[in-house]
């Protein structure tokens, strides 16, 4: 039960809420028009998106380096669903509807299930 | 709200715009196992004196193929998410809990436990729920 959960999997948590913030930054720079297709990787936005998404990998070799498995690693990035319908909704004003937080409330119980077994 | 046109997923063409962003979504994973396998590299490297535990210089060579990884990720993903909405695109990629499942599996041999597969299972069909939210 519980008593063998690895408190460092919430290092996954903490990568995939830093992974949406990328998202957004790389959401925002695609919806722009750019000059040339080497401006459309070559700017601020995508280059502070990659630059998050990188943070976000070493959190996540850290939490393997403690031990946390491959399964519950993912099993706990996808929180990350819940952290896009959230920014989603604060930067562009994206619709928080009943189905995605239906789909978010069925996302953390799987995540309970995972970790409870 | 943007005005760029955004590719349907149907037909063949669709069916081939659905297996080009699994293959992201696979190259995605794949720097995934590059994490594990730098992060299961127990050891320390010392830079500017400084004591980093957990990762070995064998270690630092996966972190380096995963941001290889990575990097042919995002040059791949910024092309998804130009031509897809958002949504689309995090539907496919929800796939990559099974893919990850698989290199579990078969790479670091992690036990298949039917319920920890259940707690899986509800987590995909919850991210599928999100985002079959399409307008």
């Amino acid at each position: 039960m519980l008593n063998k959960w690895n408190p460092w999997v919430l290092l996954f948590a903490l990568s995939s809420l830093i992974a949406a913030f990328s998202q957004m930054l790389l959401k925002k720079s695609a919806s722009e028009p750019h000059s040339s297709v080497i401006r459309e990787y070559m700017n601020i936005k995508v280059i502070a998106g990659y630059g998050l998404m990188v943070v976000g990998m070493l959190l996540c070799v850290l939490g393997y380096a403690r031990n946390v498995s491959m399964q519950s690693g993912s099993v706990m990035e996808s929180i990350g669903n819940l952290w896009v319908m959230l920014l989603s909704f604060l930067f562009f004003r994206e619709p928080v509807t009943k189905r995605k937080l239906a789909g978010n409330a069925l996302i953390i119980a799987g995540i309970i299930v995972f970790n409870l077994f | 709200m943007e005005n760029t046109k955004k590719h349907e997923i149907k037909g063949p063409k669709g069916l081939l715009s659905i297996l080009a962003i699994q293959l992201a979504v696979m190259l995605y994973t794949v720097s995934s196992v590059c994490a594990k396998m730098a992060g299961t590299h127990p050891g320390s490297i010392r830079i500017f004196g400084m004591e980093i535990s957990g990762l070995s210089p064998a270690g630092i060579r996966w972190l380096f193929l995963e941001v290889l990884c990575l990097g042919l990720y995002a040059v791949v993903w910024q092309q998804i998410i130009k031509r897809y909405d958002l949504s689309i695109a995090y539907a496919n990629r929800a796939f990559a809990i099974f893919w990850t499942f698989i290199w579990s599996v078969l790479i670091f041999h992690e036990p298949v436990k039917p319920l920890r597969l259940i707690g899986i299972i509800i987590v995909f069909c919850g991210i599928m729920t999100v985002n079959s939210d399409v307008e």
